[in-house]
């Protein structure tokens, strides 16, 4: 007899624990945490995968707005001075969302698919972010080694871990991100213009219309169509590098030089643009090896810095449109 | 098979004594002058950092003096370095100074069957003995040692001297005899000969100067053209001052003991915790290290432009407020207008001598 009200009382306790547990846990869930995303850097070109992989998670999350003169100039007074333009962006959207999230991600992103790197600043982005805007706590700080699985995986753990979420839910959300993003349209290849330009340089120089003074536009009314890196494939630019000394290790290098330099080939281009920002360590060397290896070809090279003079460039376009013209003519 | 090479510091004294040791034939380019950096920068992208445009004048002076194998070397990092030799091979095809290139690379990028591979073709095909190459190789390891060892003796002892400029005068007659010297162990002799005068210069030991550690980027460093010969100043300047990084902790990190350095950069120190390319990291321990070890100031150098210590310059504010030392950071490039730095650095070491008196305002 008592020993069967042991039991009872045993299994009453157990069950009176599991329910304050589990209410636990609805609690710990129902605290939301906010999570701010800093519309700079790559996420011009990952737009899709983030976006997918936060509605896929289901957390309230905050984005920033779209580039703009106050974001650019928060960016400038808490940046380091010698740094590039995207990064004086990114600083300025993470000054932008530093009060109004409990977790700034910024991605440390040490090595890329091949184990190619894309620079040393963004090994050290969240760093630098942390002491330009004085927000030390609540960054996503952690490295993101995307060649190796199980680094991944790493991630996603820690990643579920400071959100509240299960990992497992994260798993799938990345998944479900990783095929969305496979599935999007990426970069930009125009047929109906005059014209066919290469347009090459990093990702968030391209897509960020204020900090190229709405480039694409401006080419497109002067007749210029525009193809970008990622319509070519893969094995198509690793063929191209294959001659050199050594293997790049930059991605950005790698993109850029192979698809130039197989565009130039099989002439699908009558010109290059490169849009780089100024001090860009990786672009001082793939412009001037594009250059050196395609020999005599239209080679525009336009610099972009904090300093927002759109007149200068607007000359130097039209006078790359008006070359493009005269060399068709004769 | 004439080798040269683009000149790192004082690497060249080692790298001749190694190859006359090994019969190697080997053309020294000129020292770095303000010729040759402009003849570098002439042909070079604009927005490369300084290094490279002195290497490319080095190796432009080199091969016109007859050489026709261009030995580097090479790193696998996300800084530019890695990417040099390619880009300089390229720029020199372009402007006509043709030369097969041997790049000596990281053991990760190529194995080390592969670096072993090239590190032969340096021989030029002749079969040459094992023993005796390491046996040279030990002897340039001491010479190099032995040196930068007097060197910092130097470089600490400067701050107590009471007639300023006979140490320096040491250290340059010693450089300059290593120089016509033939073989290691004249080299050796000669080093340790300099070593006994170091000794013997008489100092005031009770004197308290400014003491200094300087840091950054590697070539800046170890160049002295690269840094508009800062070394010199502070030792005019009689300021007692360190450099840990030399070409000696180069060889040391890279090839003699790479565990210990991987072992050091998997470490946490809270300032940068990941290593980042290039020796950023180095830079922010240097700073902890000073402070531990009661140093006034820190005096960062870099290259416009290099990425790793730009990052570290963001941190650089957090740092001296954290652990309450001063730190300057002081940016080359091409235009050499030397009064700009000299006034910034006696500006620098005048704040810190003030502080050191316990002055209670203007610092």
């Amino acid at each position: 007899m008592f020993f069967f009200l042991y039991i009872i009382g045993l299994v009453g306790i157990k069950s009176i624990s599991t329910v304050l547990n589990a209410e636990n846990v609805r609690i710990k869930e129902a605290v939301s945490i906010k999570i701010g995303i800093p519309g700079g850097l790559l996420y011009h070109r990952y737009a899709t995968f983030i976006n997918t992989f936060i509605n896929e998670l289901d957390i309230e999350c905050i984005f920033s707005i779209e580039t703009n003169r106050e974001i650019l100039d928060m960016g400038v007074n808490s940046c380091v001075n010698e740094a590039c333009l995207p990064m004086k962006i990114f600083h300025g959207h993470a000054v932008f969302l530093k009060n109004q999230c409990d977790l700034l991600w910024i991605p440390r992103i040490m090595k890329c698919k091949n184990s190619e790197s894309i620079c040393p600043k963004f090994c050290g982005l969240p760093e630098m972010v942390m002491s330009g805007t004085k927000r030390k706590e609540g960054v996503i700080d952690y490295p993101l080694y995307m060649d190796r699985k199980r680094e991944v995986r790493h991630y996603l753990k820690k990643l579920s871990e400071n959100l509240g979420c299960n990992e497992n839910k994260a798993l799938r959300a990345f998944k479900k991100a990783v095929i969305s993003y496979g599935q999007a349209e990426k970069g930009i290849w125009d047929k109906e213009y005059p014209f066919i330009i290469f347009l090459a340089g990093h990702p968030y120089n391209i897509y960020d219309k204020f900090a190229n003074m709405n480039l694409i536009d401006k080419l497109h009314s002067y007749g210029i169509g525009v193809i970008t890196e990622e319509q070519v494939f893969d094995n198509n630019k690793e063929e191209e590098i294959k001659h050199l000394m050594k293997r790049p290790y930059w991605l950005f290098y790698k993109n850029n030089y192979g698809a130039g330099k197989y565009l130039v080939r099989n002439q699908k281009i009558n010109g290059i643009v490169y849009i780089s920002s100024f001090s860009c360590g990786i672009d001082s060397i793939t412009i001037e090896m594009l250059k050196n290896d395609i020999g005599d070809f239209p080679f525009l090279i336009l610099k972009i810095d904090e300093h927002t003079g759109e007149a200068g460039m607007n000359t130097r376009i039209e006078a790359f449109a008006d070359m493009l013209e005269r060399r068709r003519i004769h | 098979m004439k080798i040269t090479f683009p000149h790192l510091g004082d690497a060249y004294i080692a790298v001749r004594l190694l190859c006359n040791e090994m019969n190697v034939d080997c053309i020294v380019p000129p020292l770095n002058t303000m010729e040759t950096l402009e003849r570098g920068s002439r042909y070079s992208p604009e927005e490369i950092c300084l290094p490279f445009k002195l290497m490319a004048g080095n190796l432009m002076e080199g091969i016109e003096n007859g050489a026709d194998t261009v030995v580097m070397v090479s790193s696998n990092g996300p800084c530019r370095l890695g990417e040099y030799g390619e880009l300089l091979k390229s720029v020199l095809d372009k402007n006509g100074y043709h030369a097969d290139w041997i790049l000596l690379d990281t053991v990760q990028a190529i194995g080390i069957r592969e670096l072993l591979k090239r590190a032969g073709l340096v021989w030029g095909g002749k079969k040459r003995s094992k023993l005796k190459l390491l046996g040279a190789l030990k002897g340039v390891y001491k010479v190099i040692h032995s040196l930068e060892r007097m060197e910092k003796e130097i470089h600490f002892r400067c701050g107590y001297e009471i007639e300023r400029g006979r140490l320096k005068a040491i250290l340059y007659k010693c450089k300059k005899d290593i120089c016509h010297s033939d073989s290691i162990n004249d080299a050796l002799k000669i080093i340790e000969n300099y070593s006994d005068k170091v000794k013997e210069i008489p100092l005031d030991r009770e004197k308290n100067p400014v003491k200094v550690v300087l840091t950054g980027e590697i070539f800046s460093l170890i160049e002295p053209f690269g840094n508009q010969y800062l070394e010199d100043k502070l030792m005019d300047m009689g300021v007692s001052f360190s450099k840990r990084i030399t070409i000696g902790w180069w060889i040391d990190t890279t090839f003699v003991q790479p565990l210990k350095r991987a072992r050091m950069m998997s470490k946490k120190n809270g300032f940068l915790n990941y290593c980042i390319g290039g020796y950023a990291k180095d830079t922010v321990e240097e700073v902890i290290e000073a402070k531990k070890n009661h140093y006034d100031g820190v005096i960062q150098l870099l290259p416009l432009g290099c990425m790793p210590e730009i990052v570290v310059k963001s941190i650089m504010p957090d740092m001296a407020e954290e652990l309450d030392i001063k730190i300057l950071t002081v940016v080359f490039d091409e235009m050499n207008g030397e009064a700009g730095y000299i006034t910034r650095i006696e500006a620098f070491i005048d704040m810190l001598q003030r502080r050191k008196q316990h002055v209670l305002y203007g610092y």
